[in-house]
């Protein structure tokens, strides 16, 4: 069990397949990531649950490799440089924004994020045919990206961050705007990949999806992972009992804590305006 | 009423995007201040001296009147030389042209002033045979409107073909032009990346940003090859261009549209937004091609813009086509403004790279 931001290895668990390590990052005077420190293991999910602003997007950035971290460490598959190619084979990214050329196929499209990462021949067929498979795209493969729905280019956005079989894949909510047969799919698409062994930090705001998806989950904001542990374990160390309103009698009754007291609990109740 | 309201929203929107509000208002007016001191010096002649050498040949008391009244005119710099460094020095454009006063002029029948003129600069060689048919006049002690027979000028384009076509003429300002287009296109692309997010996507590959930036200024050094190819074989084809050395041409071509590239890479931090970029770099090109003699000759420049022409990219990418294709550069000649070009190139692309890097995500 773990409610500190600094998680401990105990020697029964599995190596993680990336690991970090009080990583801070700064935009000028803004600290947007402070001493955040996380691992990921093989098969598992990490939620990186928090408001907006909270510093998510540029944690996973940092996972990713796209920003140097001020201070702290990344490890990937055991190697403490992440940034040298053969290392970040291994990781996939699945950026906020639908990232892909709108005027090429779906196809085109896996294609080339399959050549850019060392694929080539009847290999990099076969992935691309796997990632289609996997977005339930095949039939739509030779289509314009643009001439999807948003659904559709959502799952093909994550598709297309697996088409080089990575170990870890990296997700900034991959499911905004999507409708819920969409997000439905996502879902299962994603537990597909933990079964295969693959492990995945999962950026969200939405609970439910944290819930549902992640073994751990690391609540965070104002850059800093504020608790970190399994959804019952969180729920037990800071869920407390949510006061409802007053009853007929005048008395006041509390409902049974869950997740979103906790999340409230750590980041408190007042609004994110920016 | 609501056409009202949304009009007013367009306002709105355009007066706190500061950017976009310099190029609606600020550029224009800054733009129109330019043409107007365009203008203004080409109208009261305060435009630099056109270079001009005189050849004399004849060496005469009245060969020597002739220059007197040329060298009084203010808008004329003269120099003298012997025909063949004044016919290479026209060929070169280091002068516009030459005045040549062969021996035995005025005296012996069928001998005539010779005007040899840069090809490029038609307009003012018709200007440069007024003015000195006068000279020639008053030298013969004639009214100026009376021009003798014997002083008669017969006019020679100083170019590798006697031809002189219009299109040879204008062939490197159209292929200039076309890789200006060009440039703007891929500047926009170039931000279009990050905004739509597919620049963080490749960032995130296991590949180092030097290989992003390198496949983006490949497809536009591509893109620039493509489209100066295509017009050199439109205007061989169906203009009649000829092309005497294509190897000259070729180098002259990958000289320029390598210039192009670093300053796409140059124009796509000008803004974060393509909106941003395509305005600012259209207007960076107009400049360019402004003072790049590439709008107007830049013997209508005055001499504080003729100055800052040295910097503009255009004016090197035509002299460069130019001596490539009818000026009959030699392979030293011609390295001078390819080696601008490049130079102005990498500058570009580095310093470009540089703020792309600073403002990545």
């Amino acid at each position: 069990m773990m409610f500190c931001p600094t998680p401990v290895l105990s020697p029964e668990r599995p190596t993680p397949l990336l690991s970090a390590r009080e990583l801070s990052k700064s935009y000028g005077g803004t600290l947007a990531v402070s001493n955040v420190s996380l691992e990921v293991l093989p098969g598992q999910a990490l939620g990186l649950l928090g408001p907006n602003g909270a510093g998510k997007s540029t944690t996973l950035l940092l996972l990713a490799g796209v920003l140097k971290p001020d201070t702290g460490t990344i490890r990937l598959q055991d190697e403490l440089d992440p940034t040298r190619s053969s290392v970040r084979r291994a990781l996939g990214y699945v950026p906020q924004s639908v990232a892909l050329y709108s005027d090429l196929t779906a196809r085109e499209n896996l294609t080339l994020f399959g050549k850019l990462c060392g694929l080539s021949g009847e290999h990099l067929r076969e992935r691309v045919a796997a990632a289609l498979a996997l977005g339930q795209l095949s039939d739509r493969a030779d289509a314009r990206v643009r001439t999807f729905s948003g659904g559709m280019q959502r799952r093909l956005n994550l598709a297309a961050a697996t088409v080089h079989a990575p170990r870890v894949l990296l997700l900034d909510e991959p499911t905004v705007g999507v409708d819920p047969q969409s997000r439905a799919h996502l879902f299962s698409c994603i537990e597909t990949l933990k079964q295969s062994g693959i492990g995945i930090v999962y950026s969200t705001h939405y609970l439910e999806e944290a819930e549902r998806l992640c073994d751990t989950i690391s609540i965070i904001d104002r850059g800093e992972v504020l608790a970190t542990g399994s959804r019952d374990e969180l729920v037990t160390a800071f869920g407390g009992r949510i006061p409802t309103a007053k009853d007929k009698s005048g008395g006041r009754k509390a409902r049974r804590a869950n997740l979103e007291s906790v999340f409230l609990n750590l980041t408190g109740r007042s609004l994110r305006d920016g | 009423m609501a056409a009202w309201h949304l009009a007013l929203k367009d306002l709105r929107l355009l007066l706190r995007d500061r950017i976009a509000l310099f190029w609606v208002l600020g550029f224009p007016v800054l733009f129109a201040l330019f043409i107007g001191a365009v203008v203004r010096a080409g109208l009261s002649g305060d435009t630099v001296p056109l270079p001009v050498i005189l050849v004399d040949e004849c060496k005469t008391d009245t060969s020597r009147r002739i220059a007197s009244e040329i060298a009084r005119h203010r808008r004329l710099r003269l120099s003298s030389a012997d025909a063949f460094e004044a016919r290479d020095a026209v060929r070169r454009a280091e002068a516009i042209a030459y005045l040549r006063l062969p021996a035995g002029l005025g005296t012996t029948p069928g001998i005539h002033a010779e005007l040899g003129f840069d090809p490029a600069r038609e307009i003012e060689s018709a200007f440069l045979e007024q003015l000195f048919v006068q000279a020639l006049a008053r030298a013969s002690g004639r009214k100026p409107a009376v021009v003798p027979d014997e002083f008669e000028i017969r006019k020679t384009q100083i170019a590798a073909r006697e031809s002189g076509r219009a299109f040879d003429i204008v062939f490197p300002s159209v292929v200039s032009w076309g890789l200006i287009g060009c440039a703007a296109c891929f500047a926009v692309s170039l931000v279009s990346e990050r905004t739509r997010g597919t620049y963080v996507r490749l960032r995130a590959l296991p590949l180092p940003r030097r290989v992003v930036l390198a496949g983006k200024a490949l497809s536009s050094l591509l893109a620039n090859l493509a489209v100066a190819s295509i017009l050199t074989v439109v205007a061989v084809l169906f203009f009649g261009v000829q092309v005497s050395n294509p190897l000259k041409l070729g180098v002259a071509l990958t000289a320029t549209a390598l210039c192009f590239v670093g300053i796409t890479m140059a124009l796509s931090v000008l803004g974060r937004t393509e909106q941003a970029v395509a305005g600012a770099g259209w207007a960076t090109l107009l400049v360019m091609a402004m003072l790049g003699g590439g709008m107007v000759p830049l013997s209508l420049l005055p001499e504080w813009l003729l100055d800052l022409s040295h910097l503009s990219p255009v004016k090197w990418g035509i002299l460069a086509l130019e001596g490539a294709s009818w000026r009959d550069f030699s392979a030293s000649e011609l390295a001078v403004p390819c080696a601008v070009l490049l130079g102005v190139g990498a500058v570009s692309f580095v310093v470009g790279a540089f703020v792309f890097e600073r403002t990545e995500t």
